[in-house]
């Protein structure tokens, strides 16, 4: 129609056109400027959404935060959510991905007798029997199983105050407010798996650089006392499930001769044949030292009785349930030789494995 | 279809008229008055009107002329006509409604002597009702010197408006004396003299009423905030903690995520709002956790430990994860939270090379109690509520471990909550 119009202005004279021109500018200028926007009451101030959580799509407890400052009957409030303007005269976007119709009132105060509530989308429509408010009144309200809209971004909210008790007529207060969906940060790291172990005849410190020497020397054994030596490890690890040592080697030997090893816990028997291990701290004979360091393992129970010896190959010696920090065990060696005992140079050579639980 | 002819035909003369009644008034300084040859016409002539709605009450006039010659004034005639600014005409019709009130009051500003006495009691009723004026006789029985070409200024005070929106007229005449100004200025109701003897100068000007203009702006309420890595809002951010090609962290060292050179693995936010109450942002999340197991504060968890409630620096070798807010860019009115904040280096101006953080000087903090409750742990906030001009901020976070903290991935997932006060 506008088009026919302009065309057919076109064609007039010079002055016709001017003419009509100004005629329509007039009329514009009274549609553009003569129409104000309507005035709601804005007796709704400081007004705030908080999010239980922001980022997109999740379901939230929305609690909105507002004081009335004047003295209307307020028998409704709608809650209306939009994509494009948080003012009353605009029309309202439902916002992608927003869903309240599953929302709940899970509190509310200074108004504290909304009665029913009705929701659609993004609606929330909250009844009371219609009675005066006592400016000013802080009021807040929390929705429980909002679900955020889809798309991080800028939203609002606006929040009508209805006389009625179904949200319609014309609405006594108004306010709006603008809220925020937002993305996340996400921090991601890594912990690499270590274990450090170590053994020396001496670590003087909790550090394996400080382990020293890998020989014990019985001397000449006899019938009538014991012999014994000991030796230290040093271990920690960050692993989850913790470590066990286990040791590994044979009773001492010298060709086809041996000396027989404890099997079970046991104490020292000068006279008898017997090789044995523990890691605690002996009396009898006075030798070796309980697990020290800022770690948390022990020995296991059969190597850490004092006074008690045994040496099974494979055993597990010693182990953590947890990861931990430096953790110094000392290990007693004990040998007794019986006068039967066949001459010899007795070796043994014992190799201890720390296996961490990752 | 006649009929819409003869409409159209109108309107077009109307309108026609009306941009030649502008055009008149505009250039009307190049009228002539042939009947007054022996006076001249003054020139720069204007009213400037204080407010021009209809009918608006208390309205200043000022009005300035340049006289033609330096012959002293005894009478000033202003004289306001809704339909010719001529002088001569017969006739001057009253604008509706138009008064100076039943006694002018007139302030001279310049170019007039203010000797003797000036006085508006002459002024004349013409077609205005009882109590009101339409021409202001401003005379003076002791002539006061002017001179040409300087403009005489003064004001005409508490005017009424005509209540007509549009064009209306001012005649502007002056005499040699007071008494030939009465004499000869005498017009009843609307009807004029067309010459006056002993007249001075004289000219004519245009003025006009106009209905206000009403204009709408909308402002949105807005609030605008988010947290980023590289150059600017997007995506959802992923950091990584740790050595920048293991990801792996150590105890020997602390790793941070931001750099103040703006490391692609920084943490950024931007925020401005117009809310009057201002703006607070809380955090939600855990610390650094493993799974399995709960990552939230409990026995279940497999973490790497939040520094807390109070803030510490870094201290490798001890389990650490802390953050720091940097609200350098912005106004002294947001703040970070305590906790937050670096007292040491404002969580700026740190080095950070390979993502180690070098110096170990700045505060850090994470309180995962607050993180993992129902309101979070406030980050950032507002000293003086108001509005928060866009800006942007660094989160920096750091971690350190110890030789027995549990080996594996790490992940957490913060959650910025920003609220306005509107």
């Amino acid at each position: 129609m506008l088009d026919r119009w302009a065309g057919s202005i076109n064609s007039k004279p010079l002055i016709d056109r001017i003419a009509a021109w100004l005629i329509a500018l007039l009329i514009a200028g009274v549609l553009t400027c003569g129409v104000p926007l309507s005035a709601a009451a804005l007796g709704i101030n400081s007004r705030s959404i908080q999010f239980s959580n922001n980022t997109p799509g999740a379901t939230a407890t929305y609690t909105i935060s507002f004081t009335v400052t004047t003295p209307d009957t307020i028998g409704s409030l709608a809650v209306l959510f939009c994509s494009n303007s948080p003012l009353l005269d605009d029309a309202c976007d439902v916002p992608l991905g927003l869903d309240a119709t599953n929302s709940t009132l899970s509190s509310q105060t200074g108004i504290n007798d909304f009665t029913s509530f009705v929701e659609s989308s993004n609606t929330l429509i909250l009844s009371r029997t219609p009675s005066p408010i006592t400016p000013p009144l802080p009021v807040t309200l929390a929705f429980n199983n909002m679900v955020n809209p889809s798309l991080a971004g800028p939203y609002y909210a606006r929040l009508v105050a209805y006389s009625t008790t179904n949200g319609t007529g014309p609405s006594v207060d108004f306010g709006g407010l603008a809220f925020v969906i937002t993305n996340g940060l996400a921090i991601n790291s890594y912990v690499p798996p270590y274990i450090t172990f170590c053994s020396g005849t001496v670590i003087s410190t909790y550090d394996c650089s400080a382990a020293s020497g890998n020989y014990i020397n019985f001397g000449e054994l006899s019938s009538s006392h014991s012999n014994q030596g000991d030796s230290q490890l040093l271990i920690a690890t960050n692993a989850g499930n913790g470590y066990a040592i286990q040791v590994f080697g044979t009773v001492m030997t010298a060709g086809n001769n041996i000396i027989p090893a404890i099997s079970s816990p046991a104490g020292s028997k000068p006279g008898t044949s017997q090789f044995g291990i523990n890691l605690a701290a002996n009396s009898v004979p006075a030798i070796g030292s309980n697990p020290n360091g800022p770690g948390s393992g022990l020995p296991t129970s059969n190597y850490y009785q004092p006074n008690k010896f045994q040496f099974v190959n494979n055993d597990v010696i010693a182990a953590s349930p947890v990861s931990e920090d430096y953790r110094r065990y000392t290990i007693s060696y004990l040998v007794n030789a019986s006068n039967q005992q066949p001459p010899g140079i007795y070796v043994s050579t014992l190799t201890y494995v720390a296996a961490g639980s990752f | 279809m006649n009929k819409l002819k003869n409409l159209w035909q109108v309107s077009k003369r109307l309108i026609m008229l009306l941009i030649l009644t502008v055009v008149t008034a505009t250039f009307s300084n190049v009228i002539l008055f042939p009947g007054f040859a022996s006076a001249g016409q003054v020139s720069s002539r204007s009213i400037t009107m204080s407010n021009s709605l209809p009918s608006n009450t208390g309205t200043t006039y000022t009005v300035s002329f340049k006289p033609t010659t330096s012959t002293s004034v005894g009478g000033i005639v202003v004289d306001f006509c809704a339909d010719s600014p001529l002088i001569g005409s017969a006739t001057c019709t009253y604008p509706a409604a138009f008064t100076m009130g039943s006694t002018p009051s007139v302030t001279v500003t310049s170019g007039i002597g203010v000797g003797g006495t000036w006085v508006t009691t002459n002024s004349l009723q013409g077609g205005a009702g009882a109590g009101a004026t339409q021409v202001l006789l401003y005379t003076n029985t002791t002539a006061q010197a002017v001179t040409g070409g300087t403009p005489v200024i003064f004001t005409i005070n508490n005017v009424t408006n005509t209540s007509a929106a549009g064009t209306f007229y001012a005649r502007i005449l002056t005499f040699d004396t007071s008494a030939h100004t009465t004499a000869q200025y005498t017009g009843a109701g609307t009807a004029r003299a067309t010459s006056f003897a002993n007249m001075l100068d004289y000219g004519g000007i245009a003025l006009s009423t106009a209905v206000s203009v009403t204009l709408n702006a909308k402002v949105f309420e807005s609030l605008t905030f988010c947290v980023y890595s590289g150059a600017s809002c997007g995506t959802a951010p992923v950091l990584t903690l740790g050595d920048p090609t293991t990801g792996a962290l150590s105890t020997s060292s602390t790793y941070a995520t931001a750099d103040t050179t703006g490391s692609s693995n920084g943490a950024y936010y931007s925020l401005a709002t117009n809310a009057a109450g201002g703006v607070n942002v809380v955090m939600t999340g855990t610390t650094l956790c493993r799974q399995p197991g709960s990552c939230g504060t409990g026995a279940l968890a497999t973490t790497i430990s939040a520094i807390g409630s109070t803030a510490a620096v870094p201290s490798p070798g001890t389990e650490q994860f802390g953050m720091c807010a940097d609200t350098t860019n912005f106004s002294t009115a947001l703040k970070a939270a305590t906790l937050y904040t670096d007292t040491i280096h404002n969580c700026d101006g740190q080095t950070v090379t390979s993502n180690v953080y070098a110096s170990n000087t700045s505060k850090f903090g994470f309180d995962d109690v607050a993180t993992n409750a129902a309101g979070g742990s406030q980050v950032l906030t507002q000293t003086t509520p108001g509005a928060v001009s866009t800006n942007t901020g660094i989160f920096w976070f750091v971690a350190n471990i110890t030789t027995n903290t549990e080996a594996g991935a790490y992940t957490t997932a913060l959650d910025y909550i920003a609220t306005g006060t509107f």
